[in-house]
């Protein structure tokens, strides 16, 4: 995905993965030879947040921005002064991983008139599997509403319709093709489709430009890929199981 | 059923209590349940209900207590200290037979903890938070999608034996996203409550709704009768999940989001040729003591995995009974354990223990 403004703005509804996208976006900067700060402005998400990454995104030449120490597990808003300096140097990448919604994007808010004076992008992400942002009017009253609380104006959007583990190339299909109704009702610029990286063969004919993405923030079950391991054993315990049942259930 | 969503479980939870007929919910916030609050403050004026923040837990429980008294479905939520401050509430909610939901999206305690996942709660819902012989019935989901049926679920039980229910889950639960369905049809035609105090046009006996009884053999009457009913809830409504038992040798009793941790730890052990399984309590009270216990005759040992320093493990030990060992392991204050720790835990009584 290619961004030509340094400054790169997350936003948009609760949940609706701009943390993951944040995190692979500027993995990718990384890659590329940018030197990149994350900037985690998310104050209102408990768990699952990009600063839980800090040590793993240091190793690889990124500076997360996020409060420092215990303060990282607070359910406090800290704003950290850095912010300021790394939206000032013309060097710096800069992602900024945003709170969902209105109340997470109100701490962008306070940085508006340092961003007007440069160039930025502000994307917002949109999972139409997401409770209100279904369809069309969902998505523009999560833009009216963000665009009020951070007084900045949106520059695109990135279609992330999915649901997680149950994704399919039919449901990235079906939510790409709300995203660019909403793209033309609010003209916005469809930037960019994020798929999952293992379904990306799958969707090569589709004309929008797409972002593979590894996901990151697992729930500790998921850490172990299941297709890499060999689950004879438990088919076979699995069909005991259902020939010679225990007990039945309630 | 509607198309699928993905929500967190705070979310869902909400959405579902919505479409059991749920219209009054009263709330404090506090991390990690506050996505709740959040969406029901959203949802509620869309459907006609209300969502009320308190000036506190207590006010919380206690306007549960009045709206459940008119015969309404009604639901309050916090995380663990939160849920201490409404014990007394709780226990004037039990003795007066009043149905209503509360969810615990428990963190770590003591005290005012930390704002990451725990289960140090389970016995503070299962043997009484506050005072006095009374009974919670707990549901305790390890899904999203679990959450959403296990709430239509507990609004369901609370009118049928008139008790209040415990959803208990915990801060990861409640925070972590997966695909949910929900059922089509929003409940319309609630059962009758004709005990409700719904205003008296001298129609029917007047319905009085307290918890005070100072006659002693009165008071001692209302507990016998309060104890039938939690006898006929613990054999009609006792619920629990078995993953390959059948052959364990090692049965892993856990509970919520640890059970979904042991499965993982467990299948890693049958891919090594251990023959391990999962016991997964649904209902925390009741306890499903009869079919844990049924597991003695075939299993050599049972592993307790909780996400506090040992509190479930007291129930597995009652539901064994002293016929095989029953070993612990444990992480509190916020950690969770991996499926790689468990998987240890299980490889140790397997290959025999090395500690005495």
């Amino acid at each position: 995905m290619k961004i030509r403004e340094r400054i790169v703005i997350f936003a948009g509804a609760f949940g609706s993965g701009k943390t993951e996208i944040a995190l692979n976006y500027a993995l990718h900067a990384a890659r590329n030879g940018q030197k990149v700060a994350l900037v985690d402005l998310d104050i209102v998400s408990p768990y699952f947040r990009s600063r839980d990454m800090a040590e793993e995104l240091a190793a690889k030449g990124i500076e997360v921005i996020a409060p420092a120490g215990e303060l990282a597990q607070a359910d406090l808003p800290v704003i950290v002064p850095r912010i300021h300096g790394a939206l000032a140097d013309p060097e710096l990448t800069v992602v900024v991983d945003v709170g969902g919604d209105d109340p997470g994007a109100t701490a962008l808010g306070q940085f508006s008139d340092e961003l007007k004076k440069q160039k930025y992008a502000m994307l917002l992400v949109i999972n139409t599997c997401r409770p209100f942002t279904q369809d069309v009017a969902g998505i523009a009253q999560m833009r009216e509403v963000i665009e009020r609380a951070t007084h900045l104006k949106a520059t695109g959007l990135i279609a992330n319709t999915n649901l997680a583990a149950e994704t399919t190339p039919g449901i990235i299909r079906t939510g790409l093709t709300v995203v660019q109704e909403a793209s033309r009702n609010l003209g916005l610029p469809l930037v960019a489709a994020a798929v999952r990286a293992d379904l990306a063969p799958q969707l090569e004919d589709l004309k929008t430009h797409l972002f593979p993405i590894e996901i990151i923030l697992q729930p500790p079950w998921f850490r172990r890929k299941v297709m890499n391991r060999d689950r004879r054993a438990i088919i076979l315990a699995r069909e005991n199981q259902e020939k010679h049942p225990h007990q039945e259930q309630e | 059923m509607s198309e699928k969503l993905l929500m967190k479980g705070n979310e869902a939870l909400g959405e579902a209590a919505v479409r059991a007929g749920c219209r009054l919910y009263f709330a404090y916030p506090i991390t990690p349940q506050s996505e709740l609050p959040e969406y029901l403050s959203r949802r509620m004026p869309e459907v006609g209900g209300v969502f009320l923040q308190a000036e506190s837990e207590i006010a919380a429980i206690n306007m549960v207590y009045g709206a459940s008294g008119a015969g309404a479905r009604v639901m309050t939520s916090s995380s663990s200290p939160g849920i201490s401050l409404k014990q007394e509430g709780l226990s004037y909610i039990a003795g007066a037979e009043l149905p209503c939901v509360i969810v615990n999206m428990a963190r770590g305690g003591p005290g005012l903890g930390s704002i990451q996942p725990s289960q140090s709660d389970y016995l503070q819902a299962t043997k009484g938070g506050g005072h006095g012989d009374y009974r919670l019935i707990v549901l305790a989901p390890a899904s999203v999608q679990e959450i959403v049926d296990l709430t239509t679920l507990a609004f369901d039980l609370a009118d049928k034996y008139r008790n209040p229910v415990m959803i208990m889950g915990d801060g990861l639960l409640g925070q972590m996203m997966e695909p949910v369905t929900f059922p089509d049809e929003v409940k319309k035609d609630l059962p009758p409550k004709p005990w409700a105090t719904t205003g008296w046009k001298k129609d029917r006996p007047k319905n009085i709704i307290n918890s005070l009884e100072l006659q002693p053999e009165r008071l001692e009457e209302h507990n016998r009768h309060l104890q039938e009913k939690y006898a006929r809830i613990a054999r009609e409504e006792t619920r629990w999940e078995e993953y390959l038992t059948q052959d364990a040798e090692v049965v892993v009793v856990a509970y919520g989001t640890v059970a979904r941790i042991a499965r993982s730890a467990v299948e890693a052990a049958r891919e090594k040729g251990i023959k391990a399984g999962l016991f997964r309590p649904i209902t925390l009270w009741p306890y499903p003591y009869d079919a844990l216990g049924r597991l003695a005759e075939t299993a050599k040992n049972f592993l307790t995995v909780e996400m506090n320093c040992g509190q479930m493990v007291e129930d597995v030990r009652l539901a064994v009974n002293g016929q095989r060992p029953v070993y612990f392991y444990g992480r509190s204050g916020g950690m969770v354990p991996t499926p790689e720790e468990v998987s240890a835990e299980i490889e140790k009584l397997a290959y025999g223990r090395c500690e005495a």
